[in-house]
Formats: structure tokens, C-alpha cells, sequence
């Protein structure tokens, strides 16, 4: 049983990070390979762009939540504050901006589809505690963050319009980075023990 | 007649260089800038009573704090807040928030 959830876990984490890759790489030869729902590189206003950023942000926020409620390893609630706390920045600087840019945030295919694959990811979290909760949490954190990176490089960035706001995502990435290497050191000490 | 002039114009300031005693005392101050998740510089070389000044410049919050055993640490550094510390000896320095984040004080 727990193999199974195991597996199904890492079945939902490749899911959502080829949806994030598909839809940051759509356009060139990846296509080929591609289900149908990914096969058109998603126009993106500006708009929409800012939905896809506060929504990938309040998933990682609300994953640290749930963390928080089930994790009791100091350096993974750790972890989890930060995530809580950088990408509640990121949205509060992102909102400051759109206000100030007169954008208002839009809802599309690709936040919704963000918004699926997390409340998956969820629903398999919830039904672990622990040490394996902490392994889940961890690796899902790696693979959320290298799909996020690769979208807002390959995607949010390029549809962007306004210079601001592509400053903005650009200013993004170093956080995302620290993050994943973060959690891929995590990862490591898990794989160690 | 001018050599002496010439001379009593640059002894002075050849003997100031010199002279390890009087400038190096005055102690200095050194910043260290928070960005993009980065201490910057990330390796600061400064003298034994010098103080050391981080400020945040990122989107982020961060801290600094001593790597081996956390024997000094500054507050919690909300964006635009800075902290300063005299230092007093070679340390290896992190943010505990974000343990990628890493810089070294080299006193001389
Ligand atoms: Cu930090």
C-alpha cells in the first residue's frame, strides 16, 4: 500500500511538471510527444500571466501549510516557513504592481491546470504523516520549483508585455533557485540516512 | 634650494606609506549587500575592529548568522533593513532561511 501511493505520488509530481514543461516548451519540437491539451503554446495577456504567478506562488504557500500541520522534522517545518514567508513577498510584491499597472489578474487554462495537479498532489500528501510526509513533501518541493522555474523562463516570461512586470518575474528566479537547492539538499540528508 | 623644497613636500608623504601605525588604526566600515539570494560580496577581507555592515536589497527576508555553531546572528532582516557587527575574527557566515546562502569574513 504504501508503494502504491508512493508511486501514484510520483506519477501526479511527473504529471505536473511535464504539464509546466510542456507548457514552457510548447512551440518546438517537444510538441510531437505531446497530449492534445499541450499541444498549443498558451497565449498569455499580461493578465493572465499575473493569475499563472500569484497561483504557483499560493500553491507552494498552501503546501507549506500542510506541512506545517504534518511534518515534525525541525529542518522541513524550517523549510516550510521559508516557502510560506518568500512566496507571500513574491505575491505582495506581484499584487503592488499589477494594482499599480492597472492589470487585473485573470483566470486561464494554465492556472487552472496548476490548480488540478496541486489539489492532487494534496489529496496524496494528506494521507501521509511523518518521516514518509516529509520525504513526499520534499520531493514534491524539488520537482514543483524546477517546473516553475522552467515555466517562468520558458513561458510567463516570453509572454509578457509589460517590462515591469517581466523584471518582476525576472527578479523571481534567483528566490526559485535558492529554494530548489534547498530542498534538493534536504533531499540528499533523506537519501543519506 | 628647491631639493630641499622638493623634499620637504614628499618626505612627509613617503613616510606616511610607510607607517602601518597611524591610518590603519582609524577602524573602517564595509558593506555587504543581500540580493538576488546572494551575499555580495560573498568574501569580505577586513581588519580586526572593523565594522561590517549587511543590508538588504532582495524581495526577500534573510539573516546572517554564523555557520559552525551559530556563535553570532543578526535579527530576522526584512527587505531594506540592514545589521552591522564589529568583527573580530575569520568566520564562515550563512542565512539560516535560505542554508545556499553563504559568505566568509576574513580578518586580518
Ligand atoms: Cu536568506
Amino acid at each position: 500500500m504504501g508503494y502504491s501511493i508512493a508511486i501514484e505520488l510520483t506519477l501526479k509530481e511527473m504529471k505536473t511538471l511535464r504539464t509546466l514543461r510542456n507548457l514552457a516548451l510548447a512551440g518546438g519540437c517537444v510538441i510531437l510527444f505531446m497530449p492534445a491539451t499541450a499541444q498549443d503554446n498558451p497565449k498569455l495577456s499580461d493578465e493572465e500571466v499575473a493569475s499563472v504567478a500569484v497561483t504557483a506562488n499560493q500553491i507552494d504557500i498552501n503546501q507549506a501549510r500542510l506541512a506545517k500541520e504534518r511534518s515534525k522534522n525541525t529542518q522541513v517545518l524550517q523549510f516550510a516557513e521559508t516557502m510560506a514567508n518568500d512566496h507571500k513577498a513574491v505575491i505582495g510584491q506581484a499584487s503592488a504592481l499589477v494594482k499599480k499597472l492597472g492589470v487585473t489578474p485573470k483566470d486561464n487554462a494554465v492556472s487552472r491546470q496548476l490548480l488540478a495537479d496541486a489539489a492532487k498532489t494534496e489529496k496524496v500528501l494528506k494521507t501521509k504523516k511523518g518521516k514518509e510526509f516529509d520525504k513526499a513533501y520534499i520531493d514534491n518541493e524539488v520537482a514543483y520549483h524546477k517546473a516553475v522555474i522552467s515555466a517562468v523562463k520558458g513561458l510567463l516570461i516570453p509572454e509578457t508585455e509589460n517590462q515591469e512586470l517581466k523584471d518582476l518575474l525576472q527578479n523571481i528566479l534567483p528566490a526559485l533557485d535558492a529554494h530548489l537547492q534547498h530542498a534538493q539538499m534536504l533531499q540528499k540528508q533523506y537519501a543519506a540516512k | 634650494m628647491l631639493n630641499v623644497w622638493v623634499w620637504g613636500l614628499f618626505l612627509p608623504l613617503i613616510f606616511r606609506g610607510y607607517n602601518p601605525g597611524t591610518e590603519s588604526k582609524a577602524p573602517k566600515i564595509y558593506t555587504v549587500e543581500i540580493r538576488e539570494m546572494k551575499f555580495v560580496p560573498a568574501e569580505i577581507r577586513v581588519n580586526k575592529g572593523d565594522t561590517i555592515v549587511w543590508v538588504n536589497r532582495d524581495m526577500v527576508a534573510h539573516n546572517v548568522t554564523e555557520e559552525k555553531s551559530k556563535a553570532w546572528a543578526s535579527p530576522l532582516l526584512p527587505v531594506g533593513k540592514s545589521w552591522k557587527m564589529v568583527a573580530s575574527k575569520n568566520s564562515a557566515y550563512f542565512c539560516s532561511l535560505h542554508p545556499v546562502m553563504k559568505g566568509r569574513i576574513a580578518v586580518q
